[in-house]
């Protein structure tokens, strides 16, 4: 039987801040579920009540189909990485990651076998002997990766582990986590406030704000379906419009546009969002066949941004500024500068609609 | 992978069921001893004081010490001279301090090393020699007075006492100052000077505003220091009695403990009350320190140059000649007519002699060691625990610093000179007392070193298995080495030199140095007393060399890793 | 790490030399003496006891016979010492009368003459020491001042502030010697409060010359001697101390009457180690520990031993007449009277 973590109406208040309020999550065995959302959301505080250093105002947390909110932090069997390392310095490399086992008091062979084994996983054979202090901050976070899973824990947790890490190494270390993840099968509930290490890592993505679920679903769906305004300006990039919706019809201050998918709201004031790379650039004036006329409109192209392979366009218009991500190939052969007039293309279905809050 | 399987080895059961209860077990055993050996003599001096016989009935509540004391002029003058002399001592040694901190942070004179180790020098000798070194110098037969200008001045009295004073509390005051002048941003006093203020006006607007809690704590310190203080007022003072000398007098000459512990709680106002100034101020002061400024100091004017180098050469001469004089008058044949060298004062002419060094030695150890410990533990609990009751706990260990070591000495004979308390009598008395005296500092320093440990480095071992007493042995007994070894040095010296909080303790069983020199002085071996001094001295800094010995190598990790 | 480790042997060996090399117990029973005897004599006295009484482990504190008083009060629920010994007898019967001492008849009490012990067996007195002024001869002559004879002549203006006494609060030696003023200057002391005493006026003139008021009887002289004053009231024995050192010194003893005080040693109630506390008592009035006190001090209780050649015969001296029973009941008194006028 899969031994699944699960969050019940759990809430969390500090005095009159209420940090987690009523939320329920089901963790699969072996699942990789990210915690995403700005700072002070209440993820982190979530994952102190997981591992034992927070205790729940109400709810439950249940591992194993055992309730443990009163479960001291030694019994839960759960790892922890922190942002700060958390090594400790008056330690070796060795030391420190013997140290749960010893704590376990496992053999002395056992450990010994168990922290080559370790480190080999987290390749840092040749710096056994040395002190944290005279590790790089990428090498550090390995060590305190390799002692969490020392002791062969049945849950992971890792708060924010990458966000004092420079981006290079935060994406190869991320790559290492996401394997080491994958090759143990264990469970890593993983908190961090950066969307695309989030949406790059996980296998399901709880979108946080101010104590509450946004939306919870695999990275694909948050990303291509984000349910409400938050999500989707978080995660990613987003264009906003308010309009007033009507049978199909959004209709904006200087346009219109047809978004069938926003029959199944009532008529009422709506946000329309649009993902900058879904929004297509045509020649002034020349529309392409197919294509619903009613969801173009006319702007001038502000400021340009080279990305790499994107190219990101700044282009005003009678409704607002819009941002477009172009493929940079597509964006050299059309000549375009700072300056031209260009018609943009909304395709309908790339809408993702929303009541005005 | 699996090859280890989780089941077979786990955090023991006995351990954790141990854990659950170490925290809370432990913050009672603190809190009942500091209330035990600080409060209940305390309490039993208050008593004393307001009941005939110390029996607490009603009909027995009487202010006729209260009476006595305001009565008799002579008695009440006490208070009155406790205050001159400490509030003259208050206003020179945080301006002679204050204008040293200034020379040492914003001018670029040249041997703020030299300077700074000689300004700290005091504080590894027993307070009164000093009131020795002015004697030789300044007494009725001085090597100034008498022989070098020939004149018919003595230092005895309210002059000796401040002068003394003021050499014992300097570093104290220096601490304070040099801390906060180097915690404020120097470039206030750029920017009013490019808006074209004179540097008298930059000084007086900007620098001493600035400083201002600095000063206030440094200076509601040294009252304490001063008005709490015996060994200086005994020597020196004469004919001028101060509150602490009339304590003792009482008790000592007229066998009214009554009136002893009266006098005591009248000492506790004003020195409970300028410890309350210290703590208030030094936490706002603490809001006030940007730590962000490491500021540029520009090259000094040669005029200022000068000027600072001077003064602090003149503060560091007085301090090195009250440590010359006492050394050189311990090894002078007779101090001011033969100069010829002798070693004949160190066959001590009194009943502790060297067992009574060696005795202080080694309680001074346990002290160290018990202090350190204790400090350490109730640092970590406030620090990191944060129990229930945290603030009952931490008033209670920064309070010692409030109270006057000759009133606990008092209290600890009230309160502890009963059969049952089978410590009286023996070291340990005197070590608990020590210990007890100077809990505050150690406390403080404990906690500003825990602060420094990262929270998560905790919450790592304990997610890893480990209970609280694993963590703390392994983790942050460790990272606190250096705080800890500071703090045994700390409390070994205290304990080597301080004479207030053991003068009514020590008994034919136990000698103690500081003791030994005030009996010496009193017998009129001045010269023997010198050569106590001088042995105290030296041990002392056998303990800070080898302790620097030990703590110089291999720490380094330790400390770079600390911050996390 | 490796550093933790070194720094924890360093611990424990530092805290086995503690234990191991602290208190040691021998065979030896210990016995804890409280005297008021001078630290210079009794350092000597002590090398005899330990020859003669091998069996007993000495522990002994020295406190000015204020302190000591204070001391035992303060312990008398608890009491610490066994004995004191050397203690001036105003303040011995001070302490019989408070409940203090247990009655103990050493052996050789009968050699003792009776005006020299409590007639209940509560004290035996073992010494007198007799008060004295030390004169500084070479400030003496620098400031070309006559030499004194007696308390009258101190009352001179051409010694202000060259004087120096003890404290009486605090010394035993100021005591005897404001208690032998106030008894030689009115007849009816012992008729009156001792505010009304007419001695008073005597010691309110002196006090104009006065430079101090010490706490130790002995430091007056020693003072002196070191220069810093040019006459000490003191005592006697001091003065011969000083003399052999070489400090350039002389001694009076005021001829209207030497004051005196005799030295007693007693048991202390509720004393630990009685039996050892009983032997040292024998030994402490015995002949040869009186030999040794007659070294030191003018006189001895035990006839027919003479003081030290360098001091005066006992005989030749005239002795202030002084009522120990009235001063230890009126001591407290004196002290209040005395601190009242004289302490600034």
């Amino acid at each position: 039987m899969p031994k699944n973590l699960r969050l019940r109406d759990l809430t969390k208040v500090f005095g009159t801040l209420v940090a987690v309020s009523h939320v329920d999550l089901d963790v699969q065995e072996g699942e990789f579920v990210c915690f995403l959302g700005p700072s002070g959301c209440g993820k982190t505080t979530i994952l102190r009540m997981i591992t034992g250093f927070e205790t729940p105002t109400s709810g439950e947390i249940m591992y194993d189909g055992k309730v443990i909110n009163d479960l001291v932090p030694q019994k839960r069997d759960f790892g922890i990485v922190f942002q700060s390392y958390a090594l400790f310095p008056n330690m070796t490399v060795l030391e420190n990651i013997a140290f749960g086992l010893k704590m376990r008091r496992m053999p002395r062979d056992k450990i010994t076998a168990r922290v080559d084994e370790i480190l080999n996983l987290i390749g840092l054979k040749d710096w056994r002997n040395n002190y944290p202090a005279q590790l790089s901050g990428g090498q550090q976070q390995r060590v305190a990766l390799g002692r969490a899973l020392a002791p062969n824990p049945s849950v992971l947790l890792l708060d924010e582990p990458l966000s004092a890490l420079d981006a290079k190494i935060r994406v190869r270390l991320r790559a290492v986590i996401k394997r080491l993840q994958q090759e143990l099968g264990i469970t890593m509930v993983y908190v961090t406030h950066d969307q695309e290490e989030a949406l790059a890592i996980a296998d399901r993505v709880v979108v946080m704000e101010e104590g509450v679920f946004k939306q919870v679903g695999p990275p694909i769906e948050i990303y291509k379906n984000p349910q409400s305004g938050f999500v989707a300006d978080f995660v990613g990039i987003s264009n906003f419009f308010e309009g007033q919706h009507q049978d199909g019809i959004v209709r904006l201050k200087d346009t219109q546009f047809v978004v069938p998918q926003a029959q199944s709201l009532s008529d009422d004031a709506v946000i329309l969002s649009i993902r900058p790379e879904k929004i297509d650039v045509l020649d002034p004036g020349k529309p392409g066949k197919d294509l619903q006329s009613s969801n173009i409109m006319n702007g001038k192209i502000e400021v340009v941004t080279f990305l790499g392979a994107v190219v990101r366009i700044l282009v005003s218009s009678a409704n607002g500024e819009v941002i477009v991500d172009m493929v940079e190939k597509d964006f050299e052969q059309r000549q375009l500068n700072r300056g031209d007039e260009v018609d943009m293309y909304f395709p309908p279905d790339a809408f993702v609609v929303y009541p005005l809050e | 992978m699996n090859t280890s399987g989780k089941e077979a080895y786990g955090v023991s059961a006995t351990s954790l069921l141990v854990d659950k209860y170490i925290l809370t077990g432990v913050t009672i055993l603190v809190a009942f001893l500091l209330v035990f050996f600080m409060l209940f003599p305390i309490y039993k001096i208050l008593v004393l004081s307001f009941f005939k016989e110390g029996v607490l009935t009603s009909e027995n509540f009487s202010l006729g010490n209260y009476i006595r004391y305001f009565g008799t002029p002579r008695i009440a003058r006490s208070l009155y001279n406790s205050f001159y002399v400490s509030v003259v001592t208050m206003a020179v040694t945080t301006i002679l301090a204050f204008f040293f901190a200034y020379a040492l942070t914003r001018t670029t004179i040249r041997g703020k090393g030299f300077f700074n180790t000689v300004a700290f020098m005091p504080l590894i000798a027993p307070s009164i020699i000093q009131a020795l070194a002015l004697i030789l110098l300044f007494g009725r037969n001085g090597l100034i007075t008498a022989h070098l200008f020939k004149v018919d001045w003595s230092i005895y009295g309210a002059w000796g006492i401040v002068i003394s004073e003021v050499l014992y509390c300097f570093p104290h005051a220096l601490v304070i100052l040099y801390t906060t002048l180097s915690a404020v941003d120097t470039r206030l006093d750029e920017a009013a000077e490019s808006l074209g203020a004179s540097a008298l006006q930059v000084f007086w607007r900007v620098t001493v505003p600035s400083a201002k809690y600095g000063l206030l704590s440094a200076g509601a310190l040294t009252f304490n220091l001063t008005i709490t203080d015996f060994g200086n007022p005994v020597v020196i003072g004469g004919d001028y009695n101060v509150l602490a000398t009339e304590i003792y007098a009482q008790v000592t000459n007229l066998y009214r403990f009554d009136l002893g512990a009266t006098v005591s709680v009248i000492l506790l106002v004003p020195s409970v009350a300028a410890f309350m100034v210290n703590y208030y101020v030094t936490r706002k002061s603490f809001a006030l320190i940007s730590g962000a400024a490491r500021p540029f100091i520009r090259p000094s004017r040669p005029f200022r140059k000068w000027g600072f180098t001077i003064y602090c050469s003149l503060v560091s001469a007085s301090i090195i000649m009250v440590f010359a004089t006492v050394v050189m008058g311990s090894f002078v044949n007779v101090w001011p007519y033969d100069w010829s060298l002798t070693l004949k004062h160190y066959r001590f002419p009194s009943l502790g002699g060297y067992s009574a060094i060696w005795t202080s030695f080694w309680i001074s150890l346990f002290v160290g060691f018990l202090g350190a410990f204790f400090t350490l533990i109730a640092g970590y609990i406030v620090e990191k625990k944060k129990p229930f009751g945290v603030q009952i706990l931490y008033l209670l260990s920064v309070m010692p610093a409030a109270i006057p070591g000759l009133v606990l000495g008092l209290g600890y004979i009230l309160a502890f000179n009963r059969p049952y308390f089978f410590f009286y009598g023996t070291p340990w008395i005197i070590v608990i007392c020590v210990v007890i005296a100077n809990f505050t500092l150690g406390t403080l320093s404990s906690i500003s070193n825990i602060k420094n440990i990262d929270p998560s480095i905790e919450e790592a071992a304990t997610s890893l298995g480990a209970t609280s007493i694993s963590t703390f042995v392994r983790l942050v007994f460790p990272l606190s080495r250096v705080a800890f070894f500071q703090n045994f040095v700390y409390f070994f010296m205290r304990c080597m030199t301080t004479i207030s909080a053991v003068i009514f303790l020590v008994s034919a069983t136990v000698h103690l140095a500081a003791i030994e020199i005030i009996w010496l002085d009193n017998d009129g071996w001045t010269a023997s007393a010198d050569a106590m001094s001088t042995c105290v001295i030296a041990i002392v800094l056998l303990m800070l060399g080898l302790l620097r010995l030990v703590m110089g190598k291999g720490s380094s990790h330790v400390m770079g890793g600390a911050g996390g | 790490m490796k550093n933790t480790k070194k720094i924890s042997v360093l611990v424990t060996i530092l805290f086995l030399c503690v234990f191991l090399g602290g208190p040691v117990f021998a065979a030896k029973k210990p016995v804890v003496v409280y005297t008021s005897l001078e630290t210079e004599e009794t350092v000597e006295y002590l090398k005899l006891a330990e020859k003669e009484l091998p069996d007993l482990d000495i522990k002994i504190i020295r406190l000015s016979t204020g302190e000591l008083g204070a001391r035992m009060l303060a312990e008398r629920n608890n009491p610490q010492a066994d004995l004191v010994w050397g203690w001036a007898v105003t303040n011995m019967e001070d302490f019989r009368d408070r409940g203090l001492l247990e009655k103990y008849k050493p052996k050789g009490w009968a050699n003792i003459p009776d005006k020299f012990k409590d007639p209940n067996g509560y004290w035996a007195a073992i010494d007198l020491y007799m008060a004295a002024f030390v004169l500084n001869t070479e400030v003496m002559a620098k400031g070309n001042l006559p030499k004194p004879k007696g308390w009258n002549d101190l009352l001179n203006p051409v010694y202000e502030g060259k004087l120096i006494m003890p404290n009486p609060a605090s010394s035993g030696t100021g005591f005897l010697q404001v208690a032998s003023l106030l008894e030689m200057l009115d007849p009816d002391y012992a008729k009156k409060p001792v505010k009304k005493n007419t001695g008073w006026e005597f010691l309110e003139k002196l006090d104009k010359n006065m430079g101090q008021y010490i706490k130790s009887g002995s430091k007056p002289a020693k003072l002196t001697a070191a220069g810093e004053y040019a006459i000490g009231c003191s005592f006697a024995f001091v003065y011969s101390s000083l003399k052999k050192r070489g400090s350039p010194v002389e001694m009076v003893l005021p001829e209207e009457g030497a004051g005196y005080e005799l030295e007693a040693n007693a048991l202390l109630k509720g004393a630990k180690h009685k039996r050892e506390a009983k032997k040292f008592l024998d030994w402490a009035i015995g002949e040869s520990a009186m030999r040794e006190y007659a070294k030191f001090k003018l006189g001895v209780t035990l006839p027919g031993i003479p003081g030290p050649a360098d001091l005066p015969q006992l005989e030749t001296i005239k002795l202030a007449p002084m009522d120990f029973p009235w001063q230890a009941t009126n001591r407290g008194e004196i002290l209040v009277v005395w601190q009242d006028k004289f302490l600034r």
